[in-house]
């Protein structure tokens, strides 16, 4: 990677599987349309010495000195979520170039070798540990290798605006030939600049113009950017009241344009009243989904908290049923070794000549060691059944609880809004006899608060939801 | 290149460290690519020696991470620093040095795999918690504490028992 061949740069991948298949593509279309071969070699060519002189510089990630893009298939992001059995327990990507060990474990090749180089003499598997060689990896049948060819990437240029998806393996012929934000040579002959290709027509877009705003000397190439940014005189319409607002004051006046339509602030939980922002305020203030929006909020939140809780136990449980066959294997393997040298008691060839007896012993360490482990484990699985059952108990009575609060509020609520009404009847009543209005409104204070437990047990409920909380 | 390489699998691991959130396992800081804080407790409510406590694993990674093994202690914590407001303590523990040094053939230069994560590493020292009922600390610690001026991954432990 320090010093990248030519080749590798054109490339861009060092696996050969890659390599071949992508020459095979690039064949279909050679022969598909000569003279645009003959141009594309052409600009390869020119590039290629362009490139010459800075090609000893080690290379950044995403660096694109002299319009060239280098990228790093590891730095790839994916398009869709890639299955678990797929990613590298090493680098926590997608396999790339993947090996296996006689165990059948799997890593990409480079990772693997990096592990193996690491350990010091007697090198055993990164996942499970048994002996191995660097020269026991085997590639994987080549149509899986294909398959991860096929996963779909973003394209590398996406933080300059391509979104593009794309099968892993044509990236580099995607950069080549079709993606609209890589750069290329500028088609005027007496100019050396590059530009994105989805604008690179027939004529040189680095020739400085004047501004149409400010008049002052700018590239058509950056004159959006110049007005979006340096310009001082540029405007720009308001979509919502057609209104021209200067550059300097946009950000300001799309968050208060009182012409935008906006929605409830309760969408989310079903309020579906939409408005110009000049009437929303009102709305918000009588919306009865915006005042029980943090209880709602509050619910979904221990909802998913249970919901990780479980999925937690689910993979711990996994983990051990893994845990589980491995030492099933162990055992067999034992089982199998101890057949073999009982069977073959004089075996003068074998590398080790050690005493039967010694081994046996080994064996019968080794045996207790694994029922000791066994019964670990078991105990393990035991814990997690119980936490399981535990936590999704108190999950329902949680939810029980949650149910009987919301009945609560709904009361509440419904009594406070006829109390409202009470309010303004009397205070119709008395009109004009203020003082009297009043006390009759402290009286109807007095009242709820003795004749509603309901604020006590609200904060009941809520003690309890914090101590649950406090113990995960 | 140095550092590329577990910049890439630390970014990876981080939003699934945020989101998991395994019981008794919690991300403090993660404020770059090269020392995260985790707070781990022992699940076991009745448990003599942990029981309601709380202990701070400080995870230090090398730009060689996960090829490397991280270096990871456990490291004390006034308790107005807490999220929870009580302060952090080196448990008792006979692979545990009082500074905070941990014995674990896992985390030595032979007994390390790049497949282990930080997750998994918090996962194995809470276990190695939750199965030690001896309120001691190891043989020699006054004098390892008081003269080691290594760094945790210098330090070459004869591991003197086999389930050190
Ligand atoms: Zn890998
Ligand atoms: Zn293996
Ligand atoms: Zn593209
Ligand atoms: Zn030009
Ligand atoms: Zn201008
Ligand atoms: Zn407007
Ligand atoms: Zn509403």
């Amino acid at each position: 990677m320090d010093d990248p061949s030519v080749d590798e740069l054109l490339m861009g991948d060092p696996s050969s599987s890659v390599l071949s298949d992508r020459l095979l593509s690039d064949q279909e279309a050679l022969t598909e349309s000569r003279s645009y071969t003959r141009l594309m070699d052409a600009d390869l060519r020119a590039r290629l010495q362009l490139r010459r002189p800075t090609s000893s510089r080690t290379i950044s990630n995403k660096s694109t000195e002299n319009g060239f893009s280098v990228w790093d298939i590891r730095n790839l992001e994916y398009a869709t979520e890639v299955d678990d059995n797929l990613m590298c327990p090493i680098c926590h990507s997608p396999f790339v170039s993947p090996a296996a060990l006689k165990c059948q474990h799997i890593f990409c090749r480079q990772c693997l070798s990096e592990a193996l180089s690491h350990q010091q003499d007697n090198k055993t598997c990164p996942t499970c540990r048994r002996p191995t060689s660097s020269n026991s990896m085997v590639a994987l049948p080549k149509v899986i290798c294909r398959m991860l060819e096929e996963l779909r990437v973003k394209c590398p240029l996406a933080f300059r605006g391509c979104n593009e998806i794309i099968p892993r393996g044509n990236v580099q012929t995607h950069l080549d030939r079709y993606c609209g934000y890589e750069e290329v040579l500028c088609p005027s002959e007496d100019c050396d600049q590059y530009l994105p290709r989805r604008l690179a027509g027939k004529e040189c877009l680095h020739e400085p113009l004047p501004c149409p705003d400010c008049g002052e000397e700018v590239s058509l190439l950056n004159l959006n950017n110049h007005r979006m940014g340096s310009c001082k005189v540029a405007e720009i319409i308001c979509t919502d009241c057609s209104s021209s607002v200067p550059k300097s004051m946009y950000e300001d006046h799309i968050t208060s344009c009182m012409e935008t339509v906006l929605k409830c602030t309760a969408s989310k939980y079903g309020c579906d009243f939409t408005a110009k922002r000049s009437v929303m305020q009102e709305h918000i203030e009588s919306c009865a989904l915006v005042k029980l929006a943090p209880t709602i909020a509050l619910q979904n939140d221990r909802l998913g908290e249970h919901a990780r809780a479980l999925k937690h136990l689910q993979q711990k449980n996994a983990v051990h049923e893994a845990f589980l066959d491995t030492v099933k294997d162990t055992l067999a393997t034992i089982a199998s070794a101890d057949l073999a040298t009982s069977s073959l008691p004089s075996d003068s060839a074998a590398p080790f000549d050690s005493p039967l007896s010694h081994l046996l012993s080994l064996h019968e360490a080794l045996r207790e060691e694994v029922s000791r482990v066994s019964a670990a484990v078991s105990d393990l699985d035991a814990k997690t059944d119980t936490a399981f059952l535990n936590s999704s108990l108190r999950a329902k009575e949680e939810a029980a609880h949650r149910d009987a609060v919301l009945a609560q509020l709904r009361v509440q609520l419904q009594w406070l809004v006829s109390s409202r009404l009470q309010g303004i009847h009397a205070a119709r009543a008395g009109a004009g006899a203020l003082g009297i209005s009043d006390t009759r409104r402290n009286s109807n204070d007095a009242e709820s608060s003795s004749a509603r437990p309901l604020p006590s047990t609200r904060r009941g409920s809520d003690g309890l939801g914090n101590g649950g909380r406090e113990k995960l | 290149m140095a550092g590329a390489f577990a910049s890439r699998r630390l970014q990876r691991e981080l939003p699934k460290l945020q989101a998991t959130t395994s019981p008794g396992i919690k991300l403090v800081s993660a404020t770059d690519l090269q020392e995260w804080l985790i707070d781990i407790q022992v699940m076991d409510s009745a448990h003599p020696l942990y029981a309601g406590q709380t202990y701070r694993l400080r995870f230090r990674f090398s730009g060689k991470y996960p090829i490397e093994a991280p270096e990871v202690m456990f490291i004390r914590a006034t308790a107005a620093s807490c999220w929870d407001q009580k302060p952090r303590s080196i448990p008792m523990h006979p692979h545990i040095y009082s500074n905070g040094i941990i014995c674990l053939d896992l985390l030595d230069k032979a007994g390390w795999s790049p497949v282990q994560n930080v997750e998994s590493v918090s996962m194995s020292l809470q276990s190695m918690l939750a199965g030690n009922y001896k309120n001691e600390r190891p043989e020699g610690d006054e004098v390892f504490v008081r003269t080691n001026t290594q760094r945790p991954r210098d330090v070459n432990f004869e591991f003197h028992d086999d389930d050190c």
